[in-house]
């Protein structure tokens, strides 16, 4: 009976460890809306999966508290709302953000400027206007918009630290400033980091399509990323990118904007026109550019650079932002509106005979 | 009685074979949980790969959508894929129920048309947006 015990227990033993590794194998799932329309989607493998998951949302929430435009309690809010040489007491996130903001701008020669909340406001293409989905009443004029654009200069922005306490404070008070084109990417950043202090060996991490990946996929191989044809009415994937650790952030006009005339305001705002991409003024009012960016991917380590990288490409255009991407060292994938397609690096790229819309690679 | 044969008994009692039927019942309980753990393991996808003879189009499935490829009909609703219209005269594509998770798949024979959701090996994630 001893024996039959001692053989009994070592198969039990053997079963379940088959059987774990087995449960293993798979990835611990989880996807939940963490503020204001934004899902936070998580694959996670190894070490602690639900404390680093758990870790994660509190992050986004504590980001979002930070630097949220339509939280008046937040600390970029009331930053907004300060006038020259009013101290706003800053949190380590809204630090951080300040910092990589100001690194962007200046790596993109101000193709990416995180001052233009003012003017966002003024366009409606704020996310109050956004989604109310109306054009405002007064589209702001010329001139309006010049000396809204005139104070969008991260250099009139300070970091002040006394007594251990870190301050934002501004030179001039119609200074705005707008992480929104960072956030995303910075929480997916800081989230690999909680990952790794979690021991979680491998993971993909999404907030509403700003991507990031780590080790290896369910297959035990690189992850693959699909990217969205910008004009496609299903969201079909047109192309993809392979590897092992990157980020993957796409801006443009298909998501948040509004139309009115026929012609598409989105949330993207070009510093350089002071208006939203691919918008011109018209002796009448309004219209569409001939050739704008509708989409431009950025691949690359950091999702916070890929974040500010795509916004800046939006602005800049094709060609100029494909030139950015190549200086920077990221890669892309960049789509016009008269349908064509430059990518930087190395896309794959899924058969379009089915698709909708033929893209002339350029 | 010696040793040996005190040995001998207890392991011919009714007790012990009782025994042996609950440890050999354990064992199953166990290796079934284990298959049921493996079988399920494949993740939510995040793509679905539709081939019509041999031409392959992906979707995304995070938005819901109605593709229509002539022969039957494909809808995407909250994460998932099924043929919502066939006009094959089997329709067993419609029967096949709607699919979600990496690796499952919805075969059309009569219209060389297979439907798979992709999340392992082509597509762990999507970024960008059709509008």
């Amino acid at each position: 009976m001893t024996a039959r015990k001692i053989v009994a227990a070592v198969l039990v033993a053997l079963i379940s460890t088959c059987s774990c590794l087995g449960c293993g194998r798979g990835y611990f799932v989880r996807s939940d809306e963490v503020f204001a329309g934004y899902v936070l989607d998580v694959k996670l493998r190894g070490g602690n999966e639900e404390g680093a998951y758990e870790a994660m949302k509190a992050l986004a929430g504590e980001v979002d508290a930070s630097v949220s435009l339509s939280l008046p309690s937040s600390v970029i809010s009331r930053f907004n709302a300060a006038s020259a040489g009013e101290r706003v007491k800053a949190d380590e996130h809204a630090c951080k953000l300040f910092g990589l903001a100001k690194d962007a701008c200046e790596r993109t020669d101000g193709a990416f400027n995180p001052c233009l909340s003012a003017l966002s406001e003024a366009w409606g293409v704020d996310n109050a206007g956004i989604t109310s989905g109306k054009p405002p009443e007064n589209f702001p004029t010329e001139s309006e918009a010049r000396t809204l654009g005139e104070s969008a200069d991260i250099s009139l922005v300070s970091l002040v630290e006394e007594d251990g306490e870190t301050y934002l404070v501004k030179s001039e008070s119609a200074v705005t400033l707008d992480f929104g084109g960072l956030a995303k990417g910075y929480i997916a950043d800081e989230a690999r980091a909680i990952a790794a202090s979690y021991g979680v060996k491998s993971g993909c991490v999404s907030l509403s399509g700003n991507v990031l990946v780590f080790g290896e996929n369910e297959s035990g191989g690189e992850w693959g990323v699909g990217v969205v044809d910008p004009r496609s009415k299903f969201d079909q994937i047109c192309g993809f990118y392979r590897g092992g650790d990157f980020s993957a952030v796409t801006s443009g006009d298909y998501e948040r904007f509004y139309e009115a005339g026929g012609v598409r305001f989105c949330h993207v705002l070009s510093p350089f026109t002071l208006a939203p991409v691919g918008v011109e003024r018209t002796e009448s009012g309004f219209k569409q550019s001939d050739d704008y960016v509708i989409s431009a991917t950025v691949v690359g380590a950091s999702s916070a650079t890929c974040d500010a990288l795509s916004t800046a490409v939006a602005a800049l255009g094709l060609e100029r932002g494909a030139g950015l991407l190549e200086r920077c060292g990221y890669d892309g994938i960049i789509f016009t509106s008269s349908g064509k397609m430059r990518t930087v690096g190395t896309f794959k790229f899924a058969s379009s005979r089915l698709g909708y819309t033929e893209y002339e690679r350029v | 009685m010696t040793a040996k044969e005190r040995v001998e008994k207890v392991k011919n009692s009714p007790l012990a074979r009782l025994r042996d039927v609950v440890v050999i019942g354990a064992l199953v309980a166990v290796a079934a949980v284990a298959a049921v753990a493996i079988a399920t393991r494949g993740g939510r996808g995040s793509a679905v790969a539709i081939t019509v003879r041999g031409e392959t189009t992906y979707y995304s499935l995070s938005k819901d959508a109605v593709v229509s490829l002539g022969e039957l009909d494909v809808t995407i609703e909250g994460g998932e894929a099924f043929v919502s219209r066939s006009t094959c005269p089997d329709g067993l594509c419609e029967k096949s129920g709607r699919i979600s998770k990496a690796g499952e798949r919805i075969v059309c024979l009569p219209c060389e048309i297979v439907i798979s959701v992709c999340g392992e090996s082509e597509f762990d994630a999507v970024t960008g947006g059709g509008a």
